[in-house]
């Protein structure tokens, strides 16, 4: 049993959002039974809630109520067909017999009767007012789409737990040092975790691999995990066919044994049903297949994986930290106990060996939000999801304001029917009957809208995250479009229950209708303008500085020439190609090869390429040669790895000295090439060609030349400083293959490919892409948030200005018979138009002014997706508010010209007509 | 007439058998039902609300259960339901049942 945890601020919203709801469905039942028990189910419900909301998270939480929720409303319509085939029954037996008053007694049959006759007026009543309906349903249903669409994308990207068994106690463990933060974990403090943790009750590290197969015509690279052995353990999950890894695999000088994916298996070994047992070369190395995991199990989820495979993990090395670690929470424990319990064996560790663990604690945090929630992404996702909830607000605006002008028209309607002996709560169901009705049509629009917006989405050319290929209109988000459309129906039908009172009284009867005519129906009018100004005001805005976002990023230099370069990845193996020299010379064959081919004018290969997450990536710490060691540490810089001819590839300029030759190879003096950042940083003015840098790795490097920077991270992240050595001082197995092309470099792949299979024809290459293609990708998520949010933009700005049209047209149709008498009095038809489009405007600046102040408030959370543009940008606020004071211009100024012109005596009749 | 309330030898439903058989301990009210039964079968059968007071209700009209006051007063009156001689009898006959298929599966072997 775990401890009375208090309950967080999240579920007690949720608690009383779906009390809220509980009480709509139990609407649901005949109300013989509601009475007699719906007080019950209302409480079994809360007391469910509070319970799950005691012992689990939000998400847990809110799965549980909608399944009640689900449950009392499924239950409700049971009983409510139960009791009328028993009504129907009782009556059929009751006409053999004399008519007895009793039978006409209202009973539960009766009122559902009303129900039906409700839908059949509301359906009259709509079919009178067909653009009216056609109107309100549109707006809705596209408000409703924009909103299931964007809720699809949270709930698969974020709300969707992770697809293993109790997910929820699964914790992602990684090294913190006190500066730099994250940090992978070393095999060694893993083990020392693992011997002493109590509350993990299971740890497993694994890190990415990329294994060359070799099977067949044509090497294959795999995409694969190396992971400790009892990674199944921790995951709970189980062999398709096989086993999992057991503790003996995976043993120092033991047999290597491998996991296969199901999708591998079917696809890549065709799903051969005795492959057990069988060897697979992987790295030049065989592998003995255990068993082929279960269709659609990934690990880490939301890759696709060759591969597992089980790895020594030799706890002598302290300082390598190289492994993730995925871990079970122990029955009853706490990610915070786990933290706690963690850092403080890190800290037993740090005195232990302070050499590599002094500075390093350790973070814990739920898996779930670690490897999904953490991701880059969800917020831009969250922020979309914000624009879309103004979107629906924007849309219910207008809908009032429709809703409100309609009801005032039936005021004579409405009263008439409560003269004739409708109740209160009769004229209140009728009108709610109407708008559920319209509600229902829109979430029906709606989601169509949405299975539309959810394919594009899904086959966008250039997709910022790959879970969005999996996107889909799933029960979860059907239940929340039929929510928010319940919601929506419920909300409107309330609409007219104050109203109802005058109905009641038949002061309607009397008065002509006139919602602006009263001051107080002026003001709601007035504080639709106002609302609606805001909301589409801070909409725009947004969309406004995101849009500018992209344009920046689009027009941002670079530091390379980004067309007519194809880059491929080569992996070769440590196991083939044991010795450095061996390494040099194949890169050096494969770029001879590859300049051979007509129509490409040069080629080279990076340790990692600008733009692209493939590649080796790392930073070293550096001391110039002949200053003091710096107090507080050495300064780091990327150490990159190049052939001679990069710079030239990639256009990338130098700015001094020379670049590498073909001298510099492992026996000449190491050189070396730093960019800008670094050269601005060291040596500010003076000039650093012929200092020395001296690095961990070969020691002093003579600097024979300043390059370009170049935006390697992404076309937002600052260049970071950078140092190249020349490929034969510093040979890597795994290298970035770059190409420069005379013309379309995409048609360069295969002859690309076939010049490397002519230097090592069991060599695999893999994840060709142009940088036109890699550019593209990195500002897929800036694209696609300006593309929605422009449309969402466009779209509240189209209903904003209906609406204001729609209310200022209304109140001047209202105030004509006041205009008419003061024109007949002598005032002139400007004075009019001066008096009608003054408070037009002031209603419209009113809604300006709260929708900037709104917009300073809001725009700072968008902070982290914008680049080049401050959240308060003076053109895009200043520009925004001017179109919206032309709209209200406009839609205040032709109203009130069509109301000067109409004639005084006319306009006093309309007025007591 | 599907209403007629004789116990019959077909199987009962597993919210029916369970609610009844947290009955046979004593009193209970609804929710205390849902939680115990979600509790005994490890949340194999799980109640909602809708479902809960759905199987009361009949239960109820089918003469099996029998309401009764609150023992002690709260806030909310609670309702109290408890086992009739008639809902016993349903569930011994239901029981037998079980107990005769059971061997029926020794006999057999199934199970041993």
């Amino acid at each position: 049993m775990t401890g009375v945890r208090p309950i967080a601020p999240v579920c007690t919203a949720l608690c009383g959002i779906g009390a809220a709801l509980c009480r709509v469905a139990l609407m649901l039942y005949p109300r013989d039974f509601r009475r007699r028990h719906g007080g019950q189910i209302l409480s079994a419900y809360r007391a469910a809630a509070a319970r799950e909301a005691r012992r689990a998270g939000a998400l847990r939480l809110a799965a549980r109520m909608s399944a009640d929720l689900g449950d009392v409303a499924a239950n409700g319509v049971a009983e409510r067909w139960l009791e009328h085939r028993k009504q129907r029954r009782t009556r059929r037996h009751a006409a053999l017999q004399t008519p007895t008053l009793a039978s006409r007694s209202p009973g539960v049959f009766e009122h559902m009767g009303n129900n039906f006759r409700y839908v059949r007026l509301a359906l009259r009543a709509l079919r009178r007012q067909p653009m009216f309906s056609v109107v309100v349903i549109g707006t809705l249903g596209i408000a409703i789409g924009a909103n299931v669409v964007i809720f699809s994308v949270v709930k698969r990207v974020i709300l969707d737990p992770l697809p293993y068994d109790d997910s929820g106690r699964l914790v992602w463990i990684n090294s913190s040092h006190t500066e730099t933060g994250f940090t992978p974990v070393s095999a060694a403090d893993l083990a020392d975790w693992k011997a002493a943790s109590e509350t993990v009750a299971l740890m497993a590290g694994y890190m990415h691999w990329s294994y060359t197969y070799t099977e067949g015509d044509e090497p294959l690279d795999v995409a694969s995990m190396r992971v400790g052995p009892n990674l199944f353990e921790v995951l709970d999950a189980e062999a398709h066919i096989g086993r999992v890894f057991s503790a003996d695999d995976g043993i120092a000088g033991g047999e290597p044994v491998a996991i296969v994916a199901h999708e591998f298996w079917r696809n890549g070994l065709g799903g051969n049903p005795d492959i057990l047992g069988k060897r697979l070369v992987l790295d030049g190395a065989s592998h003995t297949v255990v068993g082929v995991m279960p269709a659609g199990f990934e690990f880490p989820p939301q890759t696709d994986n060759g591969f597992w495979t089980a790895i020594a993990q030799d706890p002598e090395r302290r300082a390598e930290r190289t492994h993730l670690v995925i871990g079970r929470l122990a029955d009853g424990a706490t990610i915070e106990q786990a933290d706690a319990e963690l850092n403080a064996i890190a800290a037993d560790l740090g005195r232990e060996y302070p050499d590599t663990n002094r500075l390093y604690g350790v973070q814990v945090r739920s898996a779930h939000e670690a490897l999904i929630v953490g991701a880059t992404g969800t917020d831009a996702i969250l922020i979309l999801f914000g624009a879309v909830g103004f979107l629906l607000l924007i849309a219910c605006t207008n809908v009032t304001n429709l809703m409100l002008a309609r009801l005032a028209t039936r005021d004579r309607e409405m009263s008439l029917r409560a003269a004739l002996g409708a109740g209160k709560g009769h004229l209140v169901r009728q009108f709610m009957g109407e708008t559920l009705l319209l509600a229902a049509a829109g979430g029906a629009v709606g989601t169509a809208i949405a299975f539309w917006g959810v394919e594009r989405i899904r086959t966008m050319p250039q997709l910022p995250l790959d879970r969005l290929q999996q996107l889909r209109l799933d029960s979860g988000v059907l239940l929340f479009a039929l929510l928010l459309s319940l919601a929506i129906g419920v909300g409107f039908g309330l609409l007219p229950v104050r109203r109802a009172n005058r109905w009641a009284v038949a002061r309607g009867l009397k008065e002509s209708g006139a919602a602006a005519g009263t001051a107080r129906g002026r003001r709601t009018l007035n504080s639709l303008v106002v609302t609606e100004v805001a909301l589409s005001l801070v909409l725009l805005i947004g969309a406004g500085l995101l849009a500018k976002t992209f344009a920046e990023l689009m027009s941002v230099d670079v530091g390379f020439g980004r067309d007519n370069l194809l880059a491929a990845n080569v992996f070769i193996p440590d196991t083939l190609y044991p010795e450095d020299h061996q390494q040099v010379a194949f890169f050096q064959q494969a770029i001879e090869e590859i300049e051979a081919v007509p129509g490409i004018l040069s080629a080279a290969a990076v340790s990692a390429l600008p733009m692209e997450h493939a590649g080796i990536d790392f930073s070293l710490p550096y001391r110039v040669e002949g200053r003091p060691e710096p107090e507080g540490g050495r300064a780091r810089a990327q150490y990159r790895v190049a052939t001679a001819g990069y710079f030239q590839t990639m256009a990338v300029p130098l700015l001094r000295g020379r670049t590498f030759t073909d001298a510099d190879r492992d026996d000449a003096p190491p050189v070396m090439l730093i960019n800008e950042t670094l050269a601005k940083r060291e040596f500010a003015a003076s000039n650093p060609v012929g200092e020395s840098l001296n690095i961990p790795i070969g020691g002093a490097h003579e600097i024979i030349g300043v390059v370009r920077d170049v935006r390697h991270y992404g076309l937002s992240a600052d260049p970071t400083p950078e140092m190249y050595i020349p490929l034969a001082q510093g040979p890597f197995g795994g290298m970035v293959i770059v190409a420069r092309t005379a013309s379309d470099p995409a048609a360069f792949a295969q002859p690309m490919k076939e010049a490397i299979f002519a230097v090592d024809p069991q060599q695999p290459v893999y994840a060709f892409n142009t940088m036109r293609g890699l550019l593209a990708a990195s500002v897929a998520m800036p694209r696609l948030n300006m593309i929605l949010s422009l449309l969402f933009a466009a779209i509240a700005l189209l209903l904003a200005s209906i609406g204001i049209y729609g209310v200022m047209s209304y109140a001047v149709t209202q105030r004509t018979q006041e205009i008419g008498v003061r024109m007949a009095l002598g005032a002139s038809a400007t004075d009019a138009v001066r008096s009608v489009v003054g408070r037009g405007m002031g209603v419209a600046f009113v809604g300006i002014a709260l929708g900037l102040l709104a917009s300073v408030a809001l725009t700072r959370l968008l902070q982290s997706q914008l680049f080049g543009v401050a959240a308060i940008d003076g053109m895009i606020f200043g520009g925004i508010s001017g179109l919206f004071v032309a709209i209200a211009l406009l839609a205040s100024y032709l109203p009130a010209r069509r109301a000067t012109r109409v004639d005084p005596l006319v306009a006093l009749r309309h007025g007591t007509e | 007439m599907d209403d007629v309330a004789t116990p019959e030898p077909t199987a009962l439903s597993p919210v029916v058998f369970h609610t009844l058989l947290c009955l046979v301990d004593g009193e209970m009210h609804g929710y205390a039902i849902a939680q115990t039964v979600e509790e005994r079968t490890g949340g194999t059968v799980k109640m909602g609300p809708g479902t809960l007071y759905g199987a009361l209700h009949r239960l109820r009209e089918g003469g099996y259960i029998d309401e009764c006051g609150a023992p002690e007063s709260g806030s909310e009156r609670r309702r109290y339901y408890r086992l009739t001689a008639q809902g016993r009898e349903t569930l011994e006959a239901d029981g037998a049942r079980l107990e005769g298929e059971v061997q029926l599966l020794r006999a057999k072997g199934v199970i041993r």
